[in-house]
């Protein structure tokens, strides 16, 4: 044992504020004993908050007692075990009795993250069977002794995880195991990270994703039932947020949450704390704030509790620092919290290349007057994720929810009435169907692009059929991110909402409508819609991974730009846009500001590659045809790109828009369901710009074009993932 | 309050603003300027975060020199980042491409491990030769050939195969489990036969890494290894990963070892073991 606080180094005006208190019962009051990690200080590994691989060795469990400036510290683990001298703990949770605990820790540089328990009265720890191949990180204790973690294990047997775009890293999602370690259970897939979970009231799961779809790119909240089921968004998407990314959640009362908010890299995971109420705010008996009234996230809404922190990636202040956890200790107005936080600008920039690291330490937060009360500070190490060695009630078991009904592997999608929605209803009958589409990262072998634009990978399962009543419903493969597309009888897309979403084998995942309302019902019985009473479409429910491709450009799965397109571009259209200027072949010019440097591109449907640089940069390695359907667009988008962008070229795709992408507008597209009639054309009268010039398209060859650009506009697919298909 | 601490605190205010106004998107804003000025502080997380920002922007050819030299950075992280960078850029990725492949060539030990890790990112699986001779070049050494062993695992593609078998071969046993890793990371990989006789390899993070693997791929083959392996081996974490494979291998013949393993002396093992039994055919 050693006392808590050592050299500490503390401004005189903060402590005299944290001292200045109402002279009330303090929150520590109940609490005989706090845990903590206590983890090596380190300047890398941690530079976006969805990195969880930083290993250095030396981390223990700690428990201070009381929890106070004079308390006694006392290791809990793991010293004097031989197995974990040069662990590294990420993370840990209190089991709801407080007599066990299970965190997460890396034995030695050449192992992964597992899972531990640890018996609080006897010292004695025992690791959960989890693939030695695969990291297990961010352990939550749920009713029902089960535990929550984030895994880059993978739940499809031999598919690859996914990798995340920008870091690169095998992505983490969700699973649980028993506390006994039977029953390991892994869960739907996202395309990106899923991370630090905790369990709200209701016994619901709350956690970070990482949204990415064409140009969103942040980490929201979500919930879901803690088997994993009903995956639902919760806060940040919707215009409710106020920074890119939230984590760390904690419930603190009914709906009422403490998060972390920071920029998704740079400031070594840590932020402002945010106090965000799920639904409507009221006070509740004891004067406590809950906010449980019609949580859904349009309700939703947030008060930033450590105001001058900044919320981007740039370096803060000295004595503002950064707040690594917060763990609320009352559901006051303005809460008490046990936080982990670091004086010093807390920025990748700012702390490394021979700058110390940030040195984070445990306060004890009046987050009404913003003062802080230390607590303990180690030497050379972290002090993090501070929780009270309490016991707590344990939130309800939800059940298991019953079966889909018409299969235990697939998962059951659809709506209840598409014409309902949020965004403006849509006429009975404008809608033919739904498009689901499923995406995938490069790690099928396809490389870090699928081309110029930002969308993922994309395979089309296929169309389910709106019936009468607006409803619809499909089979699709379990755990895979799905996303859907309503469309037209032209198949094109009316509603194409950035989003992907996931479910369980065997689960049915209902919306009332086409965005609506998330507070509506969505319990679905057999028979209650026409598309249940008619059965669902199959869409590849049973058809695995490597086999969801094109055996038809009838039906497209992928399509492959120099496979499917190309040869359309060939046969109809190089005749005329061939890269000569004229009224054909309008061109841009782009002009580097700095340098006077300028380049002319004209509009060219031809597959040769592309020779177009700007500097010393070419801007295609793809085909003059990809370049000149989706690189004016692309450049355009980042506002951050300096360069002059002149000429007559329109933009001619918009990646996940093909109704107001000016090539599909003109092509005017036929009618394609239920089946194809070539003098219906979506932008009216009975010809396009093909028929106008000879070269007729077929409706195939129309199909392909649009659901090209509804789809993302990607160059590559499976069909031409250079890995998958090399040598075949 | 000194004219430094007004300062500050505009600059707080104004980050706060900032921040406000511009809350949800990532991966925006580089420039070469934000990229030379993280390099110059040093923090590899802090350059990767400027390239990540920068994926999109035009690059002078002062900057493209620059971050080719980025390719070559003490911190493989950065390496990686670079790489990254390039990929995304198809026409520059066949030029870094070519250099890479070159220096598989004439490089020494270091060169040869960046470019190794710069073809991870932006190689091919048509490359995998030119990777394969560079795992058997005289000369060079195991961090070298261990960094080749990874990029043929990231290519993905098994003509890689045979490269993998023959490192696990390898006089070194960092090469030997960088191969045993990167066999795992081989799309549509059918089994993992080569793996069975590092089982009992004498560095025991091979041992440790490929009963890991043989059990990924349930290869029934290792099952006799994994079992002498989980009855006799020093090293706690060996034999846990050997009583998860043979509970993913699920041969009742394995029984009466992991029963035994129950009692293991070691936390890693017990509980590895009784899951290991349930799985049990």
């Amino acid at each position: 044992m050693r006392p808590a606080l050592r050299a500490l180094a503390i401004p005189m005006f903060v402590l005299a504020a944290a001292c200045g208190s109402d002279g009330g019962q303090g929150p520590l009051d109940e609490v005989d004993a706090i845990v903590f990690i206590e983890r090596p200080a380190r300047t890398e590994g941690l530079g976006d908050i969805f990195q969880y691989q930083s290993y250095v060795p030396g981390a223990r469990l700690l428990k201070l007692s009381p929890p106070a400036a004079d308390g006694e510290v006392s290791v809990l683990c793991c010293d004097g075990m031989a197995e974990f001298a040069e662990i590294d703990i990420i993370d840990f949770d209190l089991s709801f009795d407080a007599r066990s605990i299970v965190f997460s820790g890396k034995l030695s540089a050449d192992q992964r993250y597992g899972l531990f328990v640890l018996d609080v009265a006897s010292g004695q720890v025992e690791q959960l069977p989890t693939d030695p191949d695969a990291d297990y990180v961010y352990p939550t204790s749920l009713p029902g002794d089960r535990i929550l973690f984030a895994s880059n294990a993978v739940v499809e047997e031999g598919a690859p995880q996914f990798e995340d775009e920008y870091e690169r890293g095998t992505t983490l999602q969700l699973g649980s195991i028993a506390r006994d370690g039977s029953d390991m259970q892994l869960y739907s897939r996202n395309l990106s990270h899923r991370i630090t979970s905790t369990v709200m009231h209701t016994g619901e799961v709350l956690f970070t994703q990482w949204d990415h779809l064409n140009r969103m790119n942040a980490g929201h909240l979500l919930r879901m039932n803690p088997d994993g089921t009903r995956v639902r968004e919760a806060f940040g998407k919707e215009n409710t947020g106020v920074t890119n990314s939230y984590y760390k959640a904690i419930e603190a009362a009914p709906g009422r949450i403490i998060a972390i908010g920071s920029s998704r890299d740079m400031t070594f995971q840590s932020g402002t704390i945010l106090d965000i109420r799920l639904g409507e705010a009221y006070e509740a008996e004891g004067g406590e704030i809950w906010a449980d009234k019609d949580m859904s996230e349009v309700n939703a809404s947030y008060r930033i509790l450590t105001a001058q922190v900044p919320l981007g990636d740039e370096p803060s202040s000295p004595t503002v620092g950064r707040y690594y956890s917060a763990y609320p200790l009352n559901a006051r107005e303005y809460p008490d919290l046990l936080v982990s936080w670091s004086d010093g600008p807390v920025q990748s920039d700012a702390n490394g290349g021979g700058a110390p690291p940030p040195d984070f330490d445990l306060y004890l937060y009046d987050s009404e007057r913003g003062t802080r009360l230390p607590l303990y500070r180690g030497e050379g190490t972290w002090e993090i994720n501070p929780m009270p060695l309490v016991a707590r009630e344990a939130p309800p078991t939800i059940p298991a929810a019953g079966g889909n009904g018409f299969s235990n592997d697939a998962l059951l999608i659809g709506s209840m009435n598409v014409h309902e929605s949020s965004l403006g209803n849509l006429p009975e009958g404008e809608i033919y169907g739904v498009r689901v589409v499923e995406g995938f990262s490069g790690e099928e072998g396809v490389g870090e692009d699928f081309g110029l634009t930002e969308a993922e990978g994309a395979a089309t399962l296929g169309i389910a059929r709106v019936q009468a009543d607006g409803s619809w419903a499909a089979l699709v493969p379990a755990n895979i991110p799905i996303h859907q597309i309503a469309i037209d009888k032209y198949g094109l897309g009316v509603r194409n909402e950035p989003i992907w979403i996931t479910g369980r084998p065997g689960e049915s995942r209902f919306c009332g409508g086409c965005h609506e309302s998330r507070t509506s019902t969505t319990i679905i019985e057999p028979g209650i819609t026409d598309a249940i009473a008619i059965g669902p479409d199959d869409l590849m429910s049973a058809v695995p991974r490597f086999e969801r491709v094109t055996t038809s450009y009838a039906n497209p799965v992928g399509i492959p730009w120099d496979q499917a397109l190309q040869p359309i571009f060939d046969a109809k259209c190089v005749s005329c846009h061939d890269g000569t200027p004229g009224a054909a072949n309008k061109s841009f010019t782009i002009t580097d500001p700095e340098t006077g440097e300028s380049q002319t591109f004209t509009f060219d449907l031809r597959g040769t590659a592309v020779e177009f640089t700007i500097g010393d940069e070419m801007l295609s390695g793809y085909s003059a045809s990809h370049l000149s359907l989706l690189g004016p667009s692309m450049l355009l988008m980042d506002p951050e790109v300096d360069l002059e962008i002149t000429g007559d070229m329109p933009t001619y795709v918009i990646p996940e828009n093909a109704r107001e992408s000016i090539l599909i507008q003109v092509l005017n597209p036929p009618r394609q369901f239920p089946t194809p009639d070539m003098g219906d054309r979506a932008f009216g009268g009975v010809t396009g710009h093909s028929e106008e010039v000879g070269n007729p398209l077929t409706a195939e060859e129309h199909r392909l074009l649009v659901e090209m650009v509804d789809n993302g506009g990607q160059f590559y697919s499976r069909e031409n993932s250079p890995g998958l298909n090399f040598g075949n | 309050m000194t004219r430094n601490a007004h300062l500050a605190c505009l600059a707080v205010a104004g980050a706060l603003v900032l921040g406000l106004s511009a809350p949800a998107e990532a991966g925006r804003g580089g420039s070469f300027a934000k990229i030379r000025a993280a390099a110059q502080h040093g923090n590899p997380d802090a350059i990767v975060a400027e390239l990540e920002r920068a994926e999109r922007i035009p690059c002078s050819s002062e900057c493209m020199t620059f971050v080719m030299g980025l390719l070559e950075h003490e911190s493989h992280y950065v390496r990686d980042g670079a790489a990254w960078w390039f990929a995304r850029r198809p026409a520059q990725k066949v030029e870094v491409a070519e250099r890479a492949l070159s220096l598989l060539v004439t490089g020494n030990t270091f060169q040869v491990q960046s470019a190794a890790d710069t073809l991870a990112r932006v190689g091919h699986p048509r490359m995998i030769p030119e990777l394969a001779a560079a795992l058997t070049r005289e000369g060079i050494g195991e961090d070298g050939r261990a960094a080749v062993a990874r990029a043929i695992g990231e290519l993905g593609h098994r003509s890689g195969n045979a490269a993998l078998t023959a490192a696990m071969s390898d006089p070194s046993p960092l090469v030997r489990r960088a191969a045993v890793e990167a066999w795992s990371h081989i799309l549509r990989q059918q089994g993992a036969a080569p793996i069975a006789a590092l089982v009992a390899d004498p560095d025991l993070t091979v041992r440790r890494a490929a009963a890991g693997v043989a059990g990924r791929f349930r290869e029934a083959s290792a099952r006799a290894a994994l079992e002498q392996l989980l009855a006799s081996d020093p090293d706690p974490a060996a034999r846990r990963n050997a009583a998860w494979a043979l509970g993913r291998i699920g041969d009742s013949a394995s029984r009466d070892v992991l029963d035994r393993a129950v009692d293991d002396e070691s936390p890693l093992v017990r509980m590895t073991a009784r899951a290991a039994l349930r799985q049990l055919r």
